[in-house]
């Protein structure tokens, strides 16, 4: 008779880097810092984006916790950076329009993507870099405000 | 496009600081276009054209949406336009691209006065426009264009009169020197300075307008001749004329700045 046979791979449970929220409306909360950070959340990412004609695109899908997002345009643009999908017209306020050699800092939370438009071909110069501490620090100053955070797989 | 255009988003993506546009003329009608926005406008230190005209998409003027400036060697453009390229100019539905052209008249059928089109021969030394389209601001311009020099030996022709049209848009200064080293035939000289008008070359009485600067005169085996071209005293011409009878040799140097020296 077969018997089950245990699994070949070992380790800990998994935990996922989303911390738990509640859904109890009653209740202020905030998220408990995660108990594990990602390597891709502590590792700068450094790279020179092409616009193009036309558009918009995703330039920072928000898959970090916290990220700085520093955006630094090349040329005379004009290039438009903001939270909407749709940021044309370019000029038309939509979004923020970069200036030439001035960078443009963003702190972008999970889940919050950072689009990007232009009328034509423009370099501009991407420098993504992580805050893992910066979750941590949200739950503390919940802690000291008297919120109650929630325990990772606790969720309400 | 009567000639092949580089691409101005090559230099944005290879982040050069500049777009040079630059080509020797082939006709009047050369058009160049810039998908880029640019810091600044400014002719080019290599351009024999002085007054280039530009155009811009402007949501204000109505009803083309075509704005206009001139750039010229004193006056170069510092300021962002936007290339427009997702607007569209009226009536023509072309995108609004920033547009370069040749303000300065440039005739390649021009004929000087007295020309003789069985015998004599003409050549052109075509002019060239150059505009610096820079992508971001710079912080300072320099003089716009060189002291341009032109250098001739040996000319084509066996019979009849040649003529050499040099262009001399917006110039106010020329040093002219000129040695026949023809040891046997004397060499008529003679330097004309012309401007060109809108008209019909093949009529009797063309527009263009010439002003004699050295009247032709032989210039015997080694003797040289020095002629200086002020505009406060001569004028300014889109072109010099310079009439020669001998093939040659007879070095010809061609000095001229925007400078009045």
């Amino acid at each position: 008779m077969n018997q089950p046979r245990p699994s070949k791979i070992q380790g800990a449970t998994p935990v996922s880097k989303l911390a738990p929220t509640s859904t109890d409306r009653s209740i202020a909360q905030v998220v408990a810092p995660a108990v594990t950070v990602g390597q891709s959340q502590v590792k700068y990412d450094a790279s020179t984006y092409l616009t193009r004609a036309g558009g918009t695109a995703i330039l920072y899908n928000g898959d970090r916790t916290w990220a700085k997002v520093t955006l630094t345009l090349r040329t005379a643009g004009p290039v438009a950076v903001g939270q909407s999908a749709d940021l044309q017209p370019v000029l038309s306020g939509k979004g923020e329009l970069l200036q030439t050699d001035v960078p443009a800092v963003f702190n972008v939370a999970k889940g919050d993507r950072l689009y990007i438009a232009s009328t034509s071909v423009n370099p501009v110069g991407v420098l993504i870099e992580g805050y893992p501490w910066l979750e941590t620090i949200t739950g503390l100053i919940g802690s000291l405000t008297g919120v109650t955070p929630l325990a990772p797989g606790k969720a309400g | 496009m009567a000639y092949p255009q580089l691409n101005p988003d090559q230099y944005a993506v290879n982040t050069y600081g500049f777009i040079p546009f630059s080509t020797p003329l082939s006709s009047p009608g050369d058009i160049y276009e810039s998908p880029q926005s640019g810091g600044a406008f400014a002719v080019g230190p290599n351009s024999d054209i002085a007054n280039v005209r530009m155009a811009y998409f402007d949501d204000q003027a109505t009803p083309g949406f075509m704005q206009f400036v001139t750039l010229s060697p004193r006056r170069a453009l510092v300021g962002t336009v936007n290339a427009r390229n997702e607007a569209s100019y009226a009536p023509s539905a072309r995108p609004g691209k920033i547009l370069f052209w040749a303000e300065d008249i440039y005739d390649p059928n021009y004929r000087p006065t007295g020309f003789v089109a069985n015998t004599d021969h003409i050549e052109f030394i075509a002019p060239v426009i150059e505009v610096y389209e820079y992508l971001k601001m710079p912080t300072s311009l320099g003089p716009a264009r060189i002291d341009k020099e032109f250098v001739f030996q040996n000319y084509n022709f066996n019979a009849g009169v040649f003529y050499l049209v040099v262009p001399y848009y917006g110039r106010k200064y020329c040093y002219v020197n000129f040695t026949n080293r023809n040891q046997t035939t004397p060499n008529t000289m003679g330097i004309v300075g012309v401007n060109y008008a809108i008209t019909q070359d093949g009529s009797a009485h063309p527009y263009h307008q010439e002003t004699t600067i050295r009247v032709a005169a032989a210039v015997n085996s080694n003797i040289g001749v020095t002629q200086i071209i002020r505009a406060s005293a001569n004028g300014m011409f889109d072109a010099l004329v310079f009439s020669l009878t001998n093939a040659g040799p007879a070095p010809l140097r061609i000095t001229m700045s925007d400078d009045p020296l």
